[in-house]
């Protein structure tokens, strides 16, 4: 299978996705800024590639790969990026506030 | 050898019945010309079977198998050019060839095409859109679907690269089956094997240029 077509999909989903999720996570702190980041952003990060990169669809599209696949490979990317950014900014703002607690 | 068949295609939009009935047939070997003024649903009959866009009636056969739409794009079937540009704009053209071709011999088609090769180092946000339609043609040809919709292939393109373009298309067409649709109807005539011309939703077989002043494409 030939990943380097998620990766690109990714990336140009990324700015949506960690801006969507970098306000979920000022607002509603680590652990829901996490689910935030990984659900509405992604999907944030979809409706704004459908939104400004509209044609870009035919590119993976004529490799092979759905859309319902793309979602697939950015979720999981999504979580391996995600959580160990977010684990950081976790023991970060622990240490700085000196309190533990997720949320 | 592949065979498409496409039968009794139909679309509306709202109460506005776009494509009513439309069938034709292409095979490996076969260029098709498809004409029609805007808003005819040239592009909507590529969409719809492409499986990008929902149909309200289609039926379509791939060497004698019934084909259904929505797995045109997973099985490799049909390649499609877009009227609007679809490349990443963000990537250098040499990163554009190896994504989209993992073997090599593909690959090398398209970096020793004497247009490409000149080109190979810039972003594609630097081509003029005549550049990047070209190279958008040259990188879907050496997909291996065995048939490819090409929308406006010719528009924005310079006269050499329509002249490149067109003997491409020549070559291509002795492994592929090609569906073009373009308002340069003479550079479509040029290379289509058989053409058709859609009005009121409704595709006519189109043998001269008589026949697309007959169905209104062209004034008479």
């Amino acid at each position: 299978m030939n990943i380097r077509p998620h990766i690109q999909f990714y990336k140009e989903i990324f700015p949506f996705v960690a801006a969507f999720g970098s306000v979920g996570t000022i607002a509603f702190g680590i652990l829901y800024g996490f689910v935030f980041f990984l659900t509405f952003g992604l999907g944030f990060g979809f409706f704004a590639f459908n939104t400004f990169k509209k044609a870009q669809w035919y590119a993976y599209q004529n490799l092979g790969i759905t859309r319902w696949q793309l979602l697939k490979s950015s979720f999981l990317m999504n979580v391996l990026l995600g959580l160990p950014v977010y684990i950081f900014l976790f023991i970060l703002i622990s240490f700085i506030l000196g309190d533990f607690s997720l949320t | 050898m592949a065979i498409l068949v496409l039968h009794n295609v139909s679309k509306s939009f709202g109460s506005k019945e776009i494509l009513k009935d439309i069938s034709f047939s292409l095979e490996t070997g076969e260029i098709l010309g498809l004409f029609g003024r805007n808003g005819c649903g040239k592009s909507t009959l590529l969409k719809l079977l492409f499986g990008t866009l929902k149909t309200d009636a289609i039926s379509v056969e791939l060497n004698g198998q019934h084909l259904n739409v929505t797995e045109v794009i997973k099985k490799r079937h049909i390649a499609y050019l877009p009227q609007h540009l679809f490349l990443p704009s963000t990537m250098s053209v040499r990163d554009v060839i190896t994504m989209f071709h993992a073997d090599v011999n593909a690959q090398d088609a398209i970096f020793y095409d004497s247009h490409i090769a000149t080109m190979t180092h810039k972003r594609t946000c630097e081509l003029s859109l005549g550049e990047l339609k070209y190279f958008e043609v040259v990188l879907l040809s050496q997909l291996p679907h065995h048939f490819i919709m090409l929308d406006e292939p010719f528009s924005m393109l310079e006269t050499l690269h329509k002249e490149k373009l067109k003997e491409k298309l020549l070559l291509l067409k002795q492994t592929k089956g090609i569906l073009i649709t373009d308002h340069y109807y003479n550079d479509v005539l040029e290379v289509a094997t058989k053409s058709m011309v859609i009005k009121e939703g409704i595709g006519h077989t189109v043998n001269s240029i008589e026949d697309l002043k007959e169905f209104e494409y062209l004034r008479k």
